[in-house]
């Protein structure tokens, strides 16, 4: 499974991982250091080993589950 | 862009938003001033490339599965192999970034036209709502 972060609007892979927790806290570092509306162009979804894609979520849809996320326990991956 | 492409070229994928594809579509996030989430190396070596696919399959499979693309193109990318570096990226996608900067600045020297040895042509569209084209 890896966990890819994609610009919407320039359609490049921003960073990928292998697990949800460091996708978010870059989802969340990216907030703090370039303000509310850093995730209105990105977008994270996660691919398994077949290559098949499943968004998760994106734009302030994306900031509020990584902000929900953030707490340790709840993060399965 | 006709027939095999000769051994000192690639063919890789791109999904673009835009159709017939342009040079803006060719951009690093790094060219286009995208501010860094983290700034250290991989950030920044990662921002100055663009995220290519290594079939048309690949690309239109991640194109269908993501609403946000909307109406998404592919773009098919005969890339002079010398002038470019490639890098393959984690995951089974069989993504890989073109890099270096050279993408947009070569890029701008590709020819468009669909004779051209070298260039870039869209290969279909279509949108995420109905499944048509990609």
């Amino acid at each position: 499974m890896v966990y890819a972060l994609w610009d919407m609007e320039t359609i490049n892979l921003a960073a990928d991982y292998d697990i949800l927790r460091d996708a978010l806290a870059l989802v969340l570092e990216g907030i703090e250091r370039n303000g509310p509306h850093d995730t209105d162009t990105l977008a994270l979804d996660v691919e398994d080993d077949e290559g098949n894609v499943t968004p998760i979520a994106h734009g302030q849809a994306l900031a509020e589950f990584g902000k929900r996320e953030r707490q340790p326990s709840s993060i399965a991956g | 862009m006709n027939g095999e492409p000769s051994p000192e070229t690639v063919i890789l994928y791109r999904v673009v938003l835009t159709y017939p594809p342009t040079i803006d579509d060719m951009r690093s996030d790094a060219e286009l001033g995208i501010t860094l989430r983290r700034d250290d190396s991989e950030s920044r070596h990662l921002a100055s490339g663009i995220s290519l696919f290594d079939s048309p399959e690949r690309a239109r499979k991640q194109a269908r599965r993501k609403p946000w693309m909307g109406n998404a193109f592919i773009a098919e990318l005969v890339i002079p192999a010398h002038r470019f570096q490639f890098e393959k990226t984690a995951g089974p996608g069989h993504r890989c970034r073109c890099y270096a900067g050279l993408c947009t600045a070569r890029g701008a020297r590709l020819d468009y036209r669909g004779g051209a040895r070298h260039g870039v042509r869209a290969l279909g569209y279509g949108d995420n709502q109905s499944g048509r084209g990609l």
